[in-house]
Formats: structure tokens, sequence, C-alpha cells
């Protein structure tokens, strides 16, 4: 881990994905200093299982519900946040 | 907007900070860990005064992640103080290292019975489901695709976790 890394910036983006709007909280966020990879591989197993998700017939995991059961419009879709 | 959080693990670490950036940044929360009232006191004396010195509403509740009966009865007594539960900060867990052969099955077993079994998303679930506010859940999770081989017991765990509930890692 860089010497220079806040340690809260942690807190700070749990604060951050608390706070925005239903509907364009992201599926993941990465505070990573080390960059030890996770992003990148994420990426490619979040398109994926979004593939997935979609030849079986059940996009619909994929994009958040309000109470009444309807999707949501979502401004960063998890395939394209991924892709 | 408002909501009432819970936050586990919150007795050091990024959990600690983030149930006090929660609670600053206006939100409810309950801070949850075991033993409030033996080894923890100190913790939750600790809290109870940011809370005060800040104007925030920090609160401690007893929660052992590991135990359902202690899980129900913390979510029913937030419920029932709030009427909600809107979020899950789910960050509890414990950090081991060392080689694997320093390590017995049973400490083994432990660990991952913390770090993998407990960390489902607790009989909190329906609850959030029903809520005001659609359901959501939080967690800080380390260490999900590399691990190096002295931090062997812990670093396991988190892969596992992943696999386990593919929603949430």
């Amino acid at each position: 881990v860089p010497p220079d890394v806040d340690v809260s910036a942690v807190a700070d983006a749990i604060v951050m994905v608390v706070d925005a709007p239903f509907g364009e909280r992201p599926f993941r966020t990465h505070i990573d200093p080390t960059q030890d990879g996770a992003e990148v591989v994420n990426a490619v197993s979040d398109r994926v299982r979004a593939e997935l998700m979609g030849r079986i017939g059940r996009s619909d995991v994929l994009v958040p519900k309000d109470l009444t059961g309807s999707p949501v419009e979502v401004s960063q879709p998890l395939q394209a946040a991924a892709g | 907007m408002n909501y009432v959080v819970v936050v586990t693990g919150p007795s050091s670490g990024f959990g600690a900070l983030a149930a006090r950036a929660l609670a600053l940044a206006g939100h409810t929360v309950y801070a949850s860990m075991r033993e409030t009232k033996g080894r923890n006191a100190a913790q939750v004396k600790e809290l109870g005064r940011y809370a005060a010195d800040h104007g925030v509403d920090l609160r401690s509740i007893e929660l052992d992640v590991g135990s359902e009966k202690s899980c129900e009865a913390a979510i029913q007594e937030i419920v029932l103080k709030n009427g909600r539960l809107d979020v899950l900060v789910h960050n509890a867990g414990h950090m081991v290292f060392g080689p694997a052969e320093a390590f017995t099955p049973e400490q083994l077993t432990e660990q991952y019975d913390v770090n993998v079994w407990a960390l489902r998303p607790l009989p909190a679930s329906p609850i959030i489901l029903r809520t005001q506010d659609p359901p959501l859940t939080a967690r800080a999770s380390p260490s999900t695709r590399q691990a190096l081989t002295r931090d062997f017991p812990s670093k396991f765990s988190r892969p596992s976790l992943r696999l386990c509930r593919p929603t949430w890692m």
C-alpha cells in the first residue's frame, strides 16, 4: 500500500454510495490503492455474468426494482458499466 | 435522505471510519458488535462520546453476525425503534496472517465461519425489502481476487465469499 494513501477513502466511498439516489448507485465500487488487479478482473467477470444473465433470460436482475417490482431507469446499467 | 444504517464490524478499521462518516452525513447509524457490555464496553463508550461531541445519531447495538438469534434480536430492536432499516454495511471479518501450515483445520474453519458464512445478508434482508426506500446493501470487501501466501487464512475466505455471494462481491 502506498504510504500517502488516506484510509478514510473507503468510508467516503461508502457514504457516496449510500447518498447516491436510487437507480444511480454503482453496482460495484473499488477503492484499491494497491491496484492488485481486482478492478480489471471484476470488470471482465461482471460483463460475463451480465451476458450469462441475459442468455438465461434473467437480465431483469441487472437493474434495481422499486417496491412495486417495476424496474427503474438506471444511469449506469451493469453491462455498460462493466463493458 | 436520512437512512437507518447498520454497520457490522465497527470496532476498528474501515468499519469504525464508515460508521462515523455515515453518522456525520446525517444518517442514523447502528454500530453492531459483540459483547457491548463486556470486552467492547470501551468501544460503546467511545461511540457514545463521538455521537455527543459531533451531535450525530450514532448508536451501538449488540449483534453477533455468527448467531441467527442475535441477528434477529438486533434487527427487531432497530425496526421497533425506527420502523425500518434501510442500509446494511456488512464489514465484519477477521484478519489472520500466516502461512497455511501455521494453522490447524479448526482455526481455518473458525476463520471461514466468520468471514464467509456469517456474511450472508443477515435476517435483515426481508425487512429491508419492506421498507419505504428500496433496499441497499454495501460492503467493504478487500482481497477478493488476489491472494498472497503469507495472508492465506484471511485471503482464501474472500474469494470464497465472492463465489457464494456473487451478487455481493
